[in-house]
């Protein structure tokens, strides 16, 4: 979260798709953006954990948010990308459809979620903010990885 | 220490220089009671100095005077005006948990945070040689004398010697007087104090010189020699009349107080001995109370120590440097990397030679690949050396633990360490301590008799333990060893059987050896009463499950009346590994070669099915077999009906099972990565790997697989 000249609170957000939807992700919490790469699957580990991948010498697991929402998996599209975020528990990769763009907000335009207007849990979910008309579910990310 | 940066920046010198001395104290300290050596002695002396020193530059006032505490019992005992007893020894101990405690509190960035006030009196007290405390009575002027004492007079060798003359006609003094800290013209109490004296004596020096005196260049402390007809407590009487001074300490002059920094160290190291009439050991407690210090400082002994030992150092320093842990975990990363890409340049070398067989420069490649596994090979063994700690610094904390429960439980125990030199990486040196602790406390809680009970044995009093360290081709071994009753096997088999552990009948067909086995169990002590120290029946099964957990194996020999021997065999690194890679449903997974016994292709008519379990005979022997793909199957389908089977066996002590995998890939060196506590608890899966092609595979824990197989 930064203030600007105005002093009015704004942040900035990683916008991804996933399936028909638009999310964003607080930008200070994304590491960097990678192509989709082999990923190994781990034998027993919550089913929304894809695998691990490696990430420059370092092995580091790789979430499935399509399993965790509960959204149906698809093939992925050549526009799917993993997103590193960081956790308490190091780094983690997130499986998504397209990586739209990165877009600022004023804090104050961020509203509540009305009940299942996303189609996914409200758990997930820290509220809603509208963007030219396309409404961008803003996630919380420690909820909606499971972490 | 100008300002906070500054002492930041030393703060983690500081820490590890005190890291260092407090193993020395600890390791001599322990020693010291048994075998009071001259050069022990100064060995811990140095070691207190060294701290006190350090302490105080970096402004740890309460660590530097516990020090300081301890220095002055040390130069009693070294200069044999006390003999080490229980009680000294048990208050150096108590010191030394105080002084980590101190630093502990430093490095949590909260100071030396310690109440150091009770054991500052418990050594003075132990100063008197009567051993009856004597407390100071006023603590306000003990610590105002202890800052003017401090204060070290710093003299020109050619004003010494003018001073050393002059000391042989009449009575020479030295006083150090701190001002108070609001005192505003610094130079005019000097002045005052100097006029003061000169009514019985005469001015000869100060420290600082006069000149720096009338610029004010000092702090609040500052010394002036001086020769008068006067008494002492004259001479602090006349000096305190001029006010704002906060403390006066009056010495008799020797030319030990000029410092160490004059002269040579051994030259001067002669004159150490304090004048005999001088340091009385009451009457130095109550000197600390009264404020007028009548003794040779014992600053002025461990300075030519310190200096000889700066010296020391000097020489070593062209030889070793400090290096980073961190930067050495990341070096090894580094040639981790190489290591997996170097696996891959000659796969794809190899690929290439098969394509283009008549290119001459695949010949080149092949050479340059096989000069870069080599060069690999040779860093990453330096690397993998640069890593490697003694064992010692393991070892080194078990003296202690044994005196102290020995000494709480009434048996006398001889430990001996041998093989401290051992090396091995820093990752196993990590995980061993807590296993070995736990072994050495059951050694000597069940293992060791009462000291009564092994005389009427023929055993000597004390009890032997010896901790043995040794390499054995790629591996290290560590033994326990007592000379103590031994363990009962068939009390093992009683207590087991009256548990539920086993039935009678397989207790009474089990063999000795499967029967020690048992007291690696869960639920397990033979111990008659449970006591603070062992013998609720957990612990040694974490040990084995902790030492398994890094490859390690843990057998053990006992003889009744005689005694135990425990042998434990542990791999000398952690971070890399030979491994077999084998497919289990499209998926690459790392065997573990240490546990791999052979590989084999067997024929789905030899599995057999014995109580609902899969098993197969090998030469002889029925061993069961696990499939992978059943194990690790969350997603994964079922193995189809194959006719034949790849079979990897592995082994954990005597146990033996078949791994069955779909493909035997190859055999690789592997560089252990551990998998982000984010997944979870995985069961059967130790770690995770990189592959040449970059991919991940995971290592296969085999211990695990087993548990889960069994359970």
């Amino acid at each position: 979260m930064a203030t600007n000249t105005l002093g009015t609170a704004e942040e900035q957000l990683v916008v991804f798709r996933l399936d028909s939807e638009t999310y964003g992700i607080d930008i200070f919490r994304v590491n960097e953006i990678i192509r989709l790469r082999e990923i190994t699957p781990i034998p027993q580990a919550d089913a929304h954990i894809r695998g691990l991948v490696n990430l420059r010498g370092k092995t580091i697991p790789v979430v499935d948010l399509r399993s965790r929402f509960g959204l149906c998996s698809a093939e992925a599209s050549e526009h799917a990308r993993i997103i590193v975020v960081d956790t308490d528990e190091g780094n983690v990769g997130v499986i998504v459809d397209e990586v739209r763009e990165v877009i600022t907000i004023e804090s104050s335009s961020v509203e509540e979620t009305p009940p299942l207007v996303s189609g996914i849990s409200n758990d997930f979910v820290r509220g809603v903010a509208n963007q030219d008309g396309h409404l961008v579910t803003l996630l919380d990310l420690d909820k909606a990885l499971g972490a | 220490m100008s300002t906070e940066l500054d002492m930041t920046q030393y703060l983690d010198l500081f820490l590890q220089e005190a890291e260092e001395q407090l193993e020395i104290l600890e390791k001599e300290t322990l020693l010291l009671e048994k075998d009071p050596t001259d050069d022990r002695m100064n060995a811990i002396f140095r070691a207190a100095h060294t701290l006190k020193g350090s302490g105080r530059a970096m402004g740890f006032i309460n660590l530097a005077d516990l020090t300081h505490e301890m220095e002055n019992v040390l130069d009693l005992l070294r200069s044999k005006k006390l003999h080490v007893n229980t009680r000294i020894a048990d208050a150096l101990l108590r010191c030394l948990d105080t002084l980590r405690d101190a630093t502990a509190s430093i490095a949590d960035g909260n100071g030396d945070q310690v109440q150091a006030k009770e054991l500052i009196q418990e050594l003075i007290a132990c100063q008197s040689p009567s051993g009856e405390s004597q407390a100071p009575s006023n603590s306000v002027s003990a610590t105002a004398s202890s800052v003017a004492e401090r204060f070290e007079l710093s003299l020109t060798p050619d004003v010494v010697e003018a001073l050393n003359a002059a000391g042989k006609e009449q009575s020479v003094w030295v006083a150090k007087v701190v001002l108070t800290q609001d005192c505003v013209m610094k130079y005019v109490r000097v002045f005052m104090v100097i006029n003061a004296l000169q009514g019985g004596g005469e001015f000869l020096a100060s420290s600082p010189n006069r000149e720096d005196l009338e610029e004010e260049k000092f702090d609040y402390e500052f010394a002036l020699v001086f020769s008068h007809e006067g008494a002492e407590e004259e001479i602090v009487k006349s000096i305190k009349s001029v006010g704002e001074i906060e403390s006066v300490v009056v010495t008799k002059w020797s030319p030990e107080l000029a410092g160490g920094e004059h002269g040579d160290p051994a030259a001067t190291s002669s004159s150490l001995t304090p004048t005999p009439a001088s340091i009385t050991p009451a009457s130095n407690a109550e000197a600390v109370a009264d404020a007028v210090v009548e003794t040779v400082r014992p600053e002025t002994g461990p300075a030519p120590a310190a200096a000889s030992k700066a010296a020391g150092k000097k020489s070593e320093s062209g030889q070793t440097i400090r290096v980073d842990v961190a930067r050495l975990d990341e070096l090894m990363n580094l040639v981790g990397e190489l290591v997996i890409d170097r696996t891959r340049l000659s796969q794809i070398g190899a690929t290439l030679a098969a394509k283009y067989e008549l290119d001459e420069n695949v010949e080149g490649l092949a050479e340059t690949v096989g000069h870069i596994s080599r060069i690999t090979a040779d860093l990453q063994d330096q690397i993998m050396k640069a890593r490697m700690l003694p064992i010692e610094t393991v070892l080194n904390r078990f003296p202690r633990m044994v005196r102290d429960l020995a000494q709480k439980i009434g048996k006398e125990i001889d430990l001996k360490l041998e093989g401290g030199e051992t090396e091995l990486d820093r990752s196993v040196i990590e995980v061993i301590g807590d296993p070995l602790l736990h072994i050495l406390r059951n050694s000597i809680d069940h293992g060791i008799e009462l000291p009564g009970d092994r005389e009427l044995a023929g055993k000597s009093r004390a009890g032997n333990v010896t901790v043995r360290a040794r390499h054995q081709e790629n591996h290290i071994v560590i033994e326990i060893e007592d000379d103590g009753r031994g363990i009962d096997v068939e009390r093992v088999k009683a207590k087991a059987v009256s548990t539920g552990m086993i039935s009678a009948e397989a207790a009474e067909r089990m063999s000795e050896k499967d029967a020690l086995q048992l007291i690696f169990a869960s639920g397990l002590s033979t111990a008659a009463q449970v006591s603070e120290i062992s013998g609720r029946g957990v612990g040694m099964d974490i040990v084995r499950s902790n030492l398994v957990k890094l490859g390690g194996i843990i057998d053990l020999e006992t003889k009744m009346g005689e005694g135990t021997k425990f042998s434990l065999r542990l791999p000398l690194t952690l971070a890399i590994i030979r491994g077999l890679l084998v497919r289990v449903a499209e998926v690459i997974y790392v065997v573990p070669l240490g546990s791999v016994i052979e590989t084999l292709l067997i024929a789905q008519d030899e599995v057999q099915s014995v109580n609902g379990k899969e098993v197969v005979v090998i030469r002889g022997v029925t061993t069961p077999i696990v499939r992978l793909r059943s194990v690790f199957g969350n997603n994964l389908s079922t193995a189809e009906e194959e006719t034949e089977h790849y079979v990897v066996v592995v082994g954990v002590a005597e146990n033996r099972v078949g791994l069955v995998v779909d493909k035997l890939v190859g055999e690789q060196e592997v560089v252990i990565k551990s998998i982000s506590r984010f997944c979870g608890e995985l069961k059967g899966i130790s770690g995770a790997t990189i592959l040449g092609n970059g991919n991940v595979a995971l290592i296969v824990d085999v211990n695990g697989v087993l548990a889960k197989v069994g359970s």
